[in-house]
């Protein structure tokens, strides 16, 4: 367990320093989730402490419902301690205001991009009542879903040249698409263990 | 003596006058004149000029952060968890070179990757060729060379939706240039800011921003030389060691556009937008993929609807400098399916337009 306990910390040190990748970070917050040995090790070694040395507090902004119950849930399951998630989330921030806390150790970071705007309330549309429904997604993509994604992005770049752009852009897109995205299907050591250390 | 004199400096005078004025007629002809005319001549100069330029292309991405805090009371007795989001910027930058000219009438265009691996990618017409270091898994979809020519540039439709006036002059890559504002006329598309050459059109730097004015994605030109003095030599591949990959359209013959119609619909799209394209294609996966895309003559977003593969999907919400990607789902028109919306517009406007598909009765 020694290897997860290291990777963990190298995920999260990653995740410090903006170098963790979406699939990283939920892979963190779903291993400390669902293992509870490493979840315990995770508060007893004060891996995130040490992890986030000298990390700032982040603003406090607007979030995703999707994330306000993730990130409350992963907060339950952390802290036995505390009461249900919504008061947990106030009490923290009344602590760190009111300057009673002696040790505040912000913990791990990073992950969804975008998501600044609201989302609007789906146009009424007779037809598309009639005949679909939102269905269901998982909450966690799959290397599956970020591979697919990944193509998707490339199609659209090389289709679509934006007249603001020269010719070669279709090209430079999909090379820059590419190199962004290369990371999430690299594993990395902190990566591969923990995949390992989450599927045990 | 003067009488006789002057009749031929007015001649002469004369003469120059006309040769100014048709200077000056010619060079009006020439020289576009409206915001719509020079945005005209920047797509025109992109595939008619001989060029060789090195640019660099930053795309800023604005990641949601997330962090979880643990805090401690003083006595050690009372442990509680917390949460903050918040966003931080993490921007890329890459750079290339691009060599481009027209010979005997086709164009040829060599791009080379100068950060990271040592990639490039030669284009002689609609043929496209990659050059690759061995053991690089970068992959175009090849169908897609030379496809965007056909429909991307409606510029007669952008006065729909932008409002485009000019910036006054500015220097770029050491040459005059001219400053167009591209201004969205509301908020489900982005804004530019554009740099032409002034005596050729090519643009030399472009910014793309969001409604607030960030920064999005940013294109220039660091230096490049336009016109005469472009070789055929610079146009050859420098790599050495490369594994050579084919992207050209003949490489995918499984993939039949047009094939099959589509039934799926969106809803809501902006004003503006358009549908540029739809079909129903046979890409490597097994299942039919649904694309639909729009254009509003500047920005573009496709729309990929397939059966929910049989793992199910995650969600995914992913910008990348102004480009945006994310997924949904949908009850209905035959089982489940997976909406994925790519496209330049806000994170809002692609949720709106993935919420409003649905499929069409037959």
């Amino acid at each position: 367990m020694s290897e997860a306990r290291e990777s963990l910390h190298e995920a999260l040190s990653a995740a410090v320093d903006g170098e963790a990748d979406e699939l990283e970070l939920r892979r963190v917050l779903n291993a400390a989730r669902d293992n509870p040995d490493l979840h315990g090790r995770w508060e007893r070694m004060h891996l995130v402490g040490e992890a986030l040395r000298g990390a700032s507090l982040a603003v406090h902004h607007r979030q995703t419902d999707a994330w306000r119950r993730q990130a409350e849930g992963a907060a339950e399951e952390l802290s036995p301690l505390t009461a249900q998630g919504g008061t947990a989330r106030r009490r923290w921030i009344s602590r760190i205001a009111g300057g009673s806390v002696a040790a505040a150790v912000a913990v791990a970071v990073v992950l969804y991009f975008g998501n600044e705007e609201t989302t609007p309330a789906p146009e009424s549309n007779a037809v598309a009542a009639a005949e679909t429904a939102p269905g269901n997604l998982a909450q966690l993509p799959s290397e599956q879903d970020l591979r697919r994604a990944n193509a998707y992005l490339l199609h659209h770049a090389q289709h679509t040249s934006a007249a603001a752009r020269p010719a070669a852009m279709p090209f430079v897109k999909a090379l820059a698409a590419h190199d962004n995205n290369a990371r999430l299907f690299t594993p990395t050591p902190a990566n591969r263990q923990l995949r390992e250390a989450s599927s045990r | 003596m003067n009488s006789v004199a002057a009749p031929a400096a007015d001649a002469r005078r004369l003469a120059w006058a006309l040769v100014a004025g048709l200077c000056l007629a010619a060079n009006a002809a020439q020289t576009p004149r409206t915001p719509a005319d020079w945005l005209h001549a920047m797509d025109g100069a992109f595939r008619e000029l001989d060029y060789d330029g090195v640019f660099s292309y930053y795309t800023a991405n604005r990641a949601q952060q997330v962090t979880i805090s643990q805090s401690q009371s003083a006595d050690r007795r009372e442990r509680t968890l917390g949460y903050g989001v918040g966003y931080r910027s993490a921007a890329r930058l890459a750079t290339f070179r691009v060599v481009h000219k027209v010979v005997d009438g086709v164009e040829h265009e060599r791009i080379l990757h100068l950060d990271g691996p040592p990639r490039e990618i030669l284009r002689v017409g609609d043929k496209v060729v990659g050059l690759l270091p061995p053991g690089d898994d970068f992959a175009l979809d090849g169908t897609a060379a030379g496809a965007p020519r056909v429909w991307a540039r409606r510029f007669e439709e952008v006065p729909d939706s932008y409002q485009v006036a000019f910036a006054g002059n500015d220097r770029v890559a050491a040459r005059s240039a001219v400053r167009l504002q591209v201004t969205p006329k509301d908020a489900d598309r982005f804004g530019y800011r554009l740099w032409l050459d002034a005596d050729t059109g090519l643009l030399l730097r472009s910014e793309l921003h969001d409604v607030e004015g960030a920064h999005l994605e940013i294109f220039q030109f660091t230096t490049v030389r336009i016109g005469d003095g472009v070789a055929n030599a610079d146009l050859e591949p420098g790599i050495g060691k490369a594994v050579r990959r084919e992207l050209s359209p003949s490489q995918t013959p499984q993939q039949a556009p047009e094939a099959a119609e589509t039934f799926w619909r969106a809803g809501w799209v902006p004003s503006g937008f358009r549908m540029a394209k739809a079909n129903v294609s046979q890409p490597s996966s097994a299942s039919a993929v649904n694309t639909l895309l729009f254009t509003d003559g500047l920005a573009a977003f496709s729309i990929f609807i397939e059966t929910m593969p049989a793992a199910g999907a995650g969600s995914v919400v992913s910008r990348n400098g102004a480009t945006v990607l994310l997924t949904h789902a949908v009850r209905g028109g035959g089982g489940e399916h997976l909406v994925t919306v790519v496209g330049e517009v806000p994170v809002a406007t692609a949720r709106r337009v993935a919420s409003s598909i649905y499929r069409e009765p037959r």
